[in-house]
């Protein structure tokens, strides 16, 4: 506890107030800053957590201690200091603003914009939950809704607690301990995350989505997320929120594990809007996420969506291994950098079972003096006979300063596997603005809605729920690019 | 260093330096994701520089073109034909300017332009005189050698401000390794044809790199056919530096048995209004393994580019491989550029056509493979080259199994 004091001081002594205003009592519930082996024993006590998982937790720690960091990526990533981070503190629910009057009018503004119902917003602008609206009786009823499906819908730690044997089973098989420096890390310091189990022949009544899961008002720093669909079920799984995040976290690492059986299909939608900070990237999250789904049946399906304007640096490949015969994987991306943003992402369709397809839309624009890599591999291995994969990668970009960046790699094992990729890259076309323009339009309102057809393509895959603010996001996450 | 200290050993050391600094490429190198050169790193390599023995006669390919010889890795002159008028030869040793082009890519970050200029066995630099239209090909050509050598050729070539030059490449060794590395200068309004023929021997290694740079309104059309060694690495830098440049950059490879491919290309774009154009082709039966990393970088402010590459890949047997890494780099925003790869196998339906025809089964394949090629065949310009290409590419085809 002496190094918290020690930085509360120092903080106090450097900006004169500290911005949380920590007081004594919280201090219990937080971990020593920096990593050792006793922190993720803290860790795993305050979790409740039976001995094997502390026993995994270790061995990813022990492992990760001995990865190098990856540079490989097109990220420009200031050293992270991992011992100046604190691993655990539980939910920060005194600290938020009181109500909708103190929070950052700037931040009250990009919500209406975005349209968001005055009760959401003060949710999101973390004003004391319980005050607001009640939270507890709305989950409670989801709750009672899917449990007569027989899905289970639970934070992980007590998943790790209620359904072990289920955890076991699946936990770590998709993104494995060693798998990359991240992911290592997480699974050794992991806290948060959702556990979803669909039952076999079972098509979840409603759409899951983070916001409505119960004990969970700040999204962890890192999150690890394992949803299973037994045979011939169905999921639909909603990530994140349009609305700027901030959080006092600069890095994330989550993992997410699917697992897909015979005839199931899980679809996996994310929209990140976390703090990109400020003109040089300043404070901005660093979000450095493993996600990975196995369609492990025949005939499964895995479909990633995500928008990602959020984060000062992305790291996120989001990946299908198709081991099932007939299997689909999709990954649909919109990627918008602007500012100092970096983003390096794309996917990777690792093609095993016969007649297995795959499809890439990916929808990159950078603007600002942002870079937007699309990094991506399409690998068909020998049994993949019959296989196919599309990939098609569109760049735009908004203003001479940028960067767009494609990166595709190619393996093709099996003569009957076809693989087509195109990948695109130019500006908004004179035409199309001056069009809009003459229409009347102010060139803001026209870069987006360009720029929205431009992604049309990949919004169309979004939920309902998501795909009227993620349209208004892209337009808001533009703004100050032209002119 | 001042420029005028500037002489063939102190190059030759700096690259000395390098290569020791930084060695072989690691195995998780990114530049070498898909070829490893473990075999090769493992052999003790002995750089030629013994040209005692007999003298095979160089190959003969046939064509109006004027050879200069590499035997074992050295230059033989007394093997070499007299060059036409325009063109002057000196040793590399000789020209200053050349030794501070070569000394300033040793420096970059490649295997081979420190690895051939630290054990360099010839070094000779070419001048085309400015406005020369020279009609008649240079034809490079590297014989020789002996199974546990390695040769590492430096060549210069100056193409002055207008001036008009064509040539080709044949690399037919025996060696080890056969590792050449050659820096071109086009200068401004000049125009290079070329054609590189790769027929390394069965067990030869080929590590080549070619950096180009085209002045104002430089044009250029090459043309590289990788065919024979064990393993080969055919590299091609391109800086395009002066406005209103022109590249056509095309490659063909065709891997067999258990031969390795790899067509390795960088084009910077680093001024406005320049084209370049690539198209590659691979065909792949046995156990061979093919692969292909293009980058097309487009630097701030190099504005109006236009760069397209497109890489196809054929694969005929069950046990071949294709690996692709195309690349874009762009930091302008008015520009327009693609790419495209794809790799699968002959079409069923069109197999059945031509056999519905009566044509049997080996030659429908035969044909529909020469369709696939003859797409970057065309983008040869000049004529001929586009004569001596094409024998070998029906001369490897040989009925398949089936």
């Amino acid at each position: 506890m002496v190094a918290t004091t020690e930085t509360i001081a120092a903080v106090e002594d450097a900006t004169g107030k500290y911005k949380y205003g920590f007081i004594t009592d919280i201090e219990t519930d937080k971990a020593p800053k920096g990593l050792n082996e006793d922190v993720i024993r803290f860790i795993s006590a305050k979790k409740d957590e039976p001995d094997w998982m502390l026993e995994w937790r270790l061995k990813a720690y022990r492992y990760w201690q001995k990865m190098p960091t990856p540079d490989w990526a097109k990220l420009n990533i200031a050293p992270i200091d991992y011992q100046d981070i604190y691993y655990y503190s539980a939910p920060k629910s005194a600290e938020g603003p009181k109500s909708l009057d103190e929070v950052d009018p700037e931040l009250l503004r990009t919500y209406e914009k975005l349209g968001i119902p005055l009760n959401e917003q003060k949710v999101l602008a973390g004003v004391a939950v319980d005050a607001v609206f009640d939270s507890v009786s709305v989950a409670t009823t989801f709750r009672e809704e899917l449990s007569k499906a027989g899905v289970i819908f639970c934070p992980i730690s007590e998943a790790i607690r209620e359904y072990p044997d289920l955890v076991r089973r699946y936990m770590g098989t998709v993104v494995p301990v060693s798998d990359n420096y991240f992911s290592a890390l997480n699974c050794a310091v992991f806290t948060d995350g959702s556990f979803v189990y669909i039952p076999k022949g079972v098509r979840c009544p409603m759409e899951l989505s983070t916001y409505f899961r119960i004990n969970e008002q700040n999204t962890g720093q890192f999150e690890r997320t394992l949803i299973i669909a037994e045979d011939s079920s169905y999921v639909s799984y909603l990530e994140g929120c349009t609305a700027p995040q901030r959080d006092e976290n600069q890095l994330h690492a989550a993992v997410v594990e699917l697992v897909a059986m015979d005839d199931a299909e899980i679809k996996y939608s994310t929209v990140q809007n976390w703090y990109p900070g400020d003109e040089t990237g300043k404070g901005g999250i660093y979000n450095f996420v493993t996600k990975r789904g196995v369609c492990r049946g025949d005939r499964s399906k895995i479909s990633w969506t995500q928008v990602e304007t959020g984060s000062a640096i992305t790291w996120k490949y989001p990946s299908c291994v198709l081991t099932g015969k007939d299997s689909v994987g999709e990954f649909y991306s919109v990627a918008v950098t602007n500012g100092a943003q970096q983003a390096d992402t794309g996917t990777k369709m690792i093609h095993l079972g016969q007649g297995s397809r795959s499809t890439i839309i990916s929808k990159g624009i950078s603007a600002g003096k942002s870079q937007n890599t699309y990094r991506g591999l399409v690998e068909m291995n020998k049994a993949a006979e019959g296989a196919r994969n599309f990939t098609q990668c569109d760049s735009l970009l908004v203003g001479d300063q940028c960067g767009a960046h494609t990166v595709p790699y190619i393996v093709s094992r099996n003569p009957s596997a076809k693989i087509e990729h195109e990948a695109t890259t130019s500006r908004i076309s004179e035409d199309q603005l001056f069009y809009c323009l003459q229409r009347g339009m102010t060139e803001e309102d026209a870069v987006s809605l360009i720029v929205n057809g431009f992604c049309k393509e990949v919004m169309k895959e979004l939920p309902m729920e998501f795909a009227v603010e993620a349209q208004k996001l892209i337009g808001i996450s533009l703004e100050g690019s032209v002119g | 260093m001042s420029p005028d200290t500037i002489t063939l050993s102190s190059v030759q050391n700096r690259a000395q330096e390098r290569f020791a600094e930084t060695g072989w490429p690691a195995k998780k190198a990114e530049a070498w994701k898909y070829t490893s050169l473990e075999n090769l790193v493992s052999a003790s390599l002995q750089p030629a520089n013994d040209i005692s023995g007999a003298v095979a006669t160089p190959k003969e390919i046939a064509g109006p073109h004027c050879r200069l010889v590499f035997h074992g890795g050295q230059f033989r002159d007394d093997l070499s034909d007299a060059l036409p008028a325009g063109v002057r030869l000196v040793m590399l040793g000789d020209d200053e300017s050349a030794l501070a082009a070569i000394d300033e890519l040793g420096a970059s970050d490649n295997l081979v332009s420190r690895l051939t200029v630290a054990k360099m066995t010839a070094g000779i630099s070419l001048q085309v005189a400015q406005g020369a239209l020279i009609d008649r090909p240079v034809m490079l050509q590297f014989v020789g050698g002996a199974p546990a050598a390695s040769s590492h050729p430096v060549i210069h070539i100056d193409i002055g401000d207008g001036a008009h030059f064509a040539y080709a490449e044949h690399h037919e060794t025996n060696n080890r390794l056969s590792a050449p590395f050659i820096v071109v200068r086009v200068g401004a309004g000049a125009k290079l044809d070329h054609v590189k023929l790769q027929l390394e021997n069965a067990a030869t290694h080929h590590l080549g790199l070619t950096c180009l740079s085209l002045g104002e309104r430089a044009d250029v059309n090459s043309m590289s056919l990788s065919l024979g060694g064990a393993l080969s690495r055919l590299e091609t830098h391109v800086r395009l530096e002066g406005e209103y440049g022109e590249l056509g950059l095309s490659s063909i490879y065709l891997g067999k048995n258990d031969q390795h491919h790899d067509m390795t290309t960088r084009v910077a774009h680093e001024v406005a209004n320049c084209n370049s154009r690539q198209i590659i082709r691979g065909v792949l039966d046995d156990n061979a393994r093919g692969v292909f990393q293009g980058q097309v970088r487009v630097a701030p402010h190099a504005q109006k580019t236009d760069g397209q590459q497109m890489s196809r890949a054929l694969l005929l047997s069950r046990d071949a491989e294709a690996d692709a890494k195309p690349e874009l780099e762009i930091f302008a925003d008015d520009v327009v550029c693609s790419h495209g790869a794809t790799v699968g196998e002959l079409d069923e339906t069109h197999l059945f056509y031509l056999q519905s025809r009566g044509i049997d089964e080996a030659e429908a394949r035969a044909m529909l493979i020469d369709a696939f090629l003859v797409e970057a065949v065309a983008e040869i310009r000049h004529q001929g080259f586009a004569e001596l290409f094409r024998p070998f590419l029906s001369g490897w085809q040989v009925p398949h199994k089936g």
